[in-house]
């Protein structure tokens, strides 16, 4: 995907430096449209796909990667259709969002299993070096099972790094991580694009990949919601009107203070006695709000911002 | 191809698994043995319950399907098949080093048991005119041998496309064994032509000699060797097309 302002609903044109491209993609499961008409390209960098649970995004990826076929439309990798040329998969790494291991393995054993799989030249050294990019040296004797989640992840990685692929999809790799791991995980992610390696991620937590991912797709209900740099995605939320929820000891004075305010989209007296404010300057509502507070004498009981779910946030960008 | 084999082989080899494995196989030896200490004219009750009606009709198939339905299955219900599926190795070295790893760990335990199963039946027996010879102890005791691996054959190829396209893979396999090979073949003689079990019987026989008929009489099989054998043929070529096609064309979970 090519750097710059974000697309909004807007498929992407394809560039010659592109790797990954999925071309008019459906995918459906009886009447349920799990993807719909997605459209766009991945190349060399970090790019995050993100997106609320049950966006399709996993969904996507596995039509990526060959694990699903299509309904519609074409995935090809290095000019490939990924479908049914088990040979791509000597340059391509994925990470399945599932956990499951081998656990009768121990780790070092499960990348060698993967080793093998690739039938590499120096397997040993492969595997040293895939265990040691994800630090998991010290506990590579160890069976899976005695492993925690993050250990459990950071194994997963190695074996899907052990082929040193140019294309790595990683679907939830953050899932069961703690800060320190993910800290981690970004600088390997950052080492590993600085070498020209196209990189996928996918989220659904919209912090975790915006110091990571160079760009952002954003899917939502299927589709394909917006598409860019991180900033300009960040921009297109940050404009999305706010409904806060405000009660006070003098609910009127508030709304009679308020109701002519530039920041200030709506009010709405609520039959509970609280107030619902909706505005697209988040920052000025929250400074004039103590100040006519102040002037009418009442006292701030609750300020409390309504409907913050992610998905609420990305349906926005959907709808706008 | 052998990655895959000896991965399969970890999954099938649970101590649990292989405890069952090993004590349902073990059960037509133990009967055996009791009746040759029952009773005198022990040759033909042996062949007669043990191998017609316990070691062809139950413990093969539960055997096979225990460990069939689980090759691909499990990877299915565990989610674990797609850290094969997402290798560069082709499709049909994955269901080939599945079902020879089934075949490896079904044949060992049958095979060797139904063997000595046979073996407590016809060594030593003091109403043949030998106790130790060509027609009257190998000769039987290959035909078991032989007509289990066919069963086995055909019953894993039958059974690991089962455990890859149903969750309830097992419970199918025990249906069909019960209720196809056993209710409806009882009823409906055409049948045994397309009946696993009517094709181990019948090789069973035919290799064994004349001191295996009693089995061929209980069980009710009588169907020539040719068409046995080409069955099992049919059913494991067939089978393993499927399993192949299935692994190709399904959404990998």
């Amino acid at each position: 995907m090519s750097a710059g302002e974000a697309t909004v609903n807007d498929n992407v044109g394809f560039s010659s430096d592109a790797t990954i491209v999925v071309d008019n993609v459906s995918k459906w499961f009886g009447n349920v449209v799990a993807v719909n008409e997605v459209s766009l390209e991945f190349g060399p960098g970090i790019t995050g796909l993100l997106g609320p649970n049950g966006a399709g995004k996993t969904t996507l990826l596995h039509m990526m990667t060959g694990l699903s076929a299509t309904s519609r439309g074409e995935v090809r990798v290095l000019g490939q259709p990924v479908r049914d040329d088990t040979q791509l998969y000597r340059q391509i790494g994925v990470m399945t969002e599932h956990q499951a291991v081998y656990d009768f393995y121990t780790g070092r054993e499960f990348v060698q299993l993967s080793a093998r799989m690739h039938r590499l030249d120096n397997i040993p050294d492969a595997v040293q070096r895939a265990i040691e990019a994800v630090n998991m040296t010290d506990a590579q004797d160890r069976r899976l099972s005695t492993y925690s989640r993050g250990m459990r992840q950071r194994m997963r990685l190695a074996a899907t790094l052990v082929h040193d692929p140019p294309i790595l999809v990683l679907d939830e790799p953050l899932n069961g991580t703690d800060p320190r791991q993910r800290l981690e995980f970004h600088d390997l992610a950052r080492s590993l694009a600085a070498e020209g390696r196209t990189i996928v991620v996918s989220s659904h937590i919209l912090e975790e990949v915006e110091t990571l991912a160079d760009n952002i797709v954003l899917m939502v209900s299927g589709k394909l919601a917006a598409s860019g740099d991180f900033r300009s995605i960040r921009a297109l939320l940050d404009d999305r009107p706010y409904q806060i929820r405000v009660t006070s000891t003098n609910p009127r004075a508030l709304a009679g203070g308020l109701i002519g305010s530039d920041a200030v989209t709506s009010v709405t007296m609520e039959d509970d006695g609280s107030i619902l404010f909706l505005t697209n300057d988040l920052p000025s509502l929250q400074l004039q709000l103590a100040g006519v507070a102040r002037d009418a004498g009442a006292v701030l009981q609750t300020v409390e911002p309504q409907d913050e779910s992610l998905e609420s946030v990305f349906t926005y960008i959907v709808e706008r | 191809m052998l990655t895959v084999f000896f991965l399969t082989l970890r999954q099938l080899t649970g101590t649990r698994r292989q405890a069952i494995l090993w004590l349902f196989a073990a059960l037509p030896v133990a009967l055996a043995i009791l009746i040759r200490n029952l009773t005198d004219n022990y040759v033909d009750i042996i062949l007669g319950p043990t191998i017609s009606l316990v070691l062809i009709p139950i413990v093969l198939p539960l055997v096979v399907a225990i460990l069939a339905t689980t090759a691909l299955g499990e990877d299915v219900e565990d989610r674990t098949l797609s850290y094969i599926i997402l290798r560069p190795v082709a499709r049909w070295q994955i269901v080939a080093a599945k079902y020879i790893a089934v075949i490896v760990l079904a044949a060992v335990p049958l095979l060797l048991l139904g063997a000595v199963t046979a073996a407590v039946a016809f060594v030593g027996d003091p109403n043949a005119e030998s106790t130790f010879d060509y027609e009257t102890v190998i000769k039987p005791i290959l035909g078991v041998v032989a007509g289990l691996a066919i069963g086995i054959a055909a019953y894993a190829a039958a059974f690991m496309w089962l455990g890859l396209i149903s969750g309830q893979a097992l419970g199918i396999a025990i249906v069909y064994v019960f209720v196809w090979e056993g209710i409806a073949a009882g009823i409906f003689g055409g049948i045994r032509y397309l009946s696993i079990r009517s094709y181990s019987i019948i090789t069973m026989q035919d290799i064994g000699g004349d001191t295996l008929d009693t089995i061929g009489a209980i069980a009710g099989s009588q169907i020539a060797l040719n068409v046995a054998l080409g069955g099992a043929a049919a059913v494991v070529i067939a089978f393993l097309v499927l399993t192949l096609v299935q692994l190709r064309n399904m959404d990998v979970p």
